[in-house]
């Protein structure tokens, strides 16, 4: 497998009235073909921010990069004009955004919606861009895609807007899908069949998938690789099997014990102390630390690196200054 | 007025100890789907809640669960007559709320409370957390002026806050800290009874967790009662005693809580369980998922249950 995307140093900062927003700090991963890979955070944690700037989405000021490069099929996308973006976008890399209906325009008719990428950066025909849109509504799986483009959005359900903005992502044949809380919105009897109908598409694509979310249960099925992030920077990242049974982080680690199971009953959640950091006034060190029962006096004033984990999977990387003890282990 | 004496843990409370604190009786509530800005005409009617009936026992969490529109908040919002019920019966301690005068209701509110979803748009930007507080404490006012501050500062502390936060505005604190001061808020008249309307959704997940405790703790402390209204089933399985399935409109199913997950019987509540994502990848990737057909009526066409095993209930025509 060979790597499509390869994030460098990425530090994105924010102007505001109230000081220095420090959204993203020294982001660094690659993701290979084929590959999905889970981004798991809370609110503030840089999840979502860190793409969007990539794909040069966040307006600028307020937003600002700092430093750092993102190099797709081998192009700094950062360096990339304006109109060079917007080719890649749309064509090659592709997003799904949590509210289907703020995302779809309520004026034109589905089928238009979908039809407008191909039009526009494949230059198809009305009529080919057409039979394309059927096409797709086929493929995620709304019944009667021949009456169905012809449609509004408000003519469809929350799940099978959801399938529309899916099907106008994969309009172009994407080599990147990038899904920010794509089923957040959505009753879980829905986001079930979503979830399906993803990995389904991915299979038989072979896009990459990136799948940001803040539920752990979404992305444990379905994602080779979980990266952890918080307070803008990745806490842990690795196999999936590894993050959730052999974690390092203390923070993956308070996620995991302060979520119940629907599997089995629990005593007594373990919550995180707590709240999150005020990102305008970021932490010296880990900043999970203040939150951290096992932190040590080098965590509040360094930040740790992100390194390979003493013994366990090569590719399972966790930021601390700390091991946690082998009793509160998964 | 008899408030439970014995102690009792969540979980102890049965069917089978007490009498009933709150029974909901054959309750409807349609709104009317109307057309024209002047002379209104009715063309339709939603049936938001279509004759359901159960009981919540004293000390008990009872967990109301279902997709969005499926009428679990207006249940919880009808069973407090913040909407007028079409008809059907709440009782409360044996008497029945709807139809009783205003004067009369207003006592009544002061047993039954009500926390809200979203931390944001339930607490009036423009007033301190004191008032926000001491509101309710006016309108039933049990204690005397002079000793409403010092409990105003005794409730903050309860639900974890800092006794001196009474004069700040909701904006300076996090959606989990708000939530506290909606769950003070609520305790303020020291109801037994709380509707707590997805009260930690819009909450993160590391957040969840503790304001989810501090519930637990209360319940445990000041012997409430709650209704859970929520669509997270794994928080559903935590905190709640027993558990009902709404769907489109009626009640389809209910029973203890580890009976309802562990034999689920209605097809509507197979699918709902199954979609429940478990973290834990071992067990998530080797699952036999049920997804909801779309070629599949789940719909109830009325509302009698059949009682499959003790206490759990379920709709008539599936059994």
């Amino acid at each position: 497998m060979n790597e499509i995307l390869e994030v460098r140093d990425l530090v994105v900062r924010f102007d505001t009235q109230d000081g220095v927003v420090h959204a993203v700090n020294d982001v660094s991963y690659t993701l290979k073909k084929g590959e999905t890979l889970g981004i798991v955070g809370e609110s503030g944690s840089g999840k979502s921010v860190h793409v969007l700037s990539m794909l040069q989405l966040v307006p600028m000021p307020p937003g600002r990069i700092e430093s750092g490069e993102v190099l797709f099929e081998g192009q700094d996308l950062l360096k990339m004009s304006d109109e060079e973006i917007r080719h890649v976008r749309g064509s090659k890399i592709a997003m799904i955004f949590q509210d289907p209906m703020t995302s779809l325009n309520p004026v034109i008719k589905i089928g238009r919606q979908i039809s407008e990428a191909v039009q526009l950066h494949l230059g198809f025909s009305k009529k080919q861009g057409r039979e394309r849109a059927i096409e797709l509504l086929d493929l995620v799986g709304i019944s009667e895609p021949h009456q169905r483009i012809d449609n509004y959005p408000h003519e469809f359900s929350g799940g099978m807007r959801q399938r529309a903005m899916i099907a106008m992502a994969l309009a172009c044949d994407p080599t990147l899908l990038i899904a920010d809380e794509p089923t957040t919105a959505l009753d879980v009897t829905i986001q079930a069949q979503i979830v399906e109908l993803m990995t389904d598409l991915q299979e038989k694509l072979g896009m990459s998938l990136i799948w940001i979310t803040h539920d752990l249960g979404v992305v444990a099925g379905i994602a080779d690789t979980i990266q952890v992030m918080y307070g803008g920077t990745i806490m842990e990242r690795g196999p999936t099997h590894n993050v959730f049974k052999d974690t390092r982080n203390a923070y993956t680690l308070g996620l995991l014990n302060s979520l119940p199971r629907p599997d089995q009953g629990v005593e007594r959640l373990v919550p995180i102390p707590g709240s999150p950091p005020n990102l305008l006034r970021p932490p010296e060190g880990d900043p999970f630390a203040p939150r951290n029962p096992y932190a040590t006096d080098r965590c509040f004033s360094e930040r740790p690196p992100l390194e390979t984990v003493d013994g366990g999977h090569p590719q399972h990387l966790a930021a601390t200054w700390y091991d946690l003890p082998a009793e509160v282990g998964r | 007025m008899t408030a439970p004496t014995t102690e009792q843990e969540p979980g102890a409370a049965g069917p089978s100890t007490d009498e009933p604190l709150i029974r909901v009786k054959n309750l409807v509530k349609h709104f009317p789907v109307t057309q024209g800005i002047v002379f209104k005409r009715k063309v339709g009617v939603v049936r938001a809640v279509d004759d359901i009936s159960f009981e919540i026992y004293p000390g008990e969490t009872l967990g109301l669960v279902g997709e969005s529109g499926s009428g679990k908040s207006t249940t919880g919002r009808t069973m407090l007559r913040l909407h007028e019920p079409n008809s059907g019966a709440v009782e409360f301690r044996g008497k029945n709320i709807v139809g009783l005068p205003s004067s009369e209701l207003r006592d009544m509110r002061r047993n039954m409370q009500m926390i809200f979803q979203d931390p944001h748009a339930c607490l009036n930007p423009r007033m301190t957390v004191g008032s926000i507080i001491e509101e309710p404490l006016q309108v039933h006012s049990r204690l005397p002026k002079a000793q409403q501050g010092e409990r105003i500062r005794e409730l903050l502390e309860i639900v974890g806050l800092n006794r001196q936060f009474v004069n700040r505005y909701p904006h300076e604190f996090s959606g989990g800290q708000r939530q506290r001061i909606g769950i003070a808020r609520a305790l303020a008249v020291e109801p037994d009874f709380i509707v707590a309307d997805e009260p930690i959704s819009a909450l993160d997940v590391s957040i969840q967790a503790q304001v989810v405790n501090l519930l637990q703790d209360l319940q445990r402390e000041l012997q409430l009662t709650y209704l859970f209204i929520a669509h997270d089933l794994s928080m559903i399985r935590y905190i709640c005693n027993r558990v009902a399935v709404m769907y489109k409109g009626k009640i389809v199913e209910y029973a203890e809580t580890d009976e309802l997950y562990n034999n689920p019987v209605h097809p509507y509540t197979q699918v709902l369980l199954s979609s429940v994502p478990i973290p834990d990848p071992d067990k998530e990737r080797g699952r036999e998922r049920k997804i909801l057909k779309a070629d599949f009526d789940y719909t109830e066409r009325d509302s009698s249950m059949t009682e499959v095993s003790p206490g759990h209930f379920v709709a008539s025509s599936r059994v």
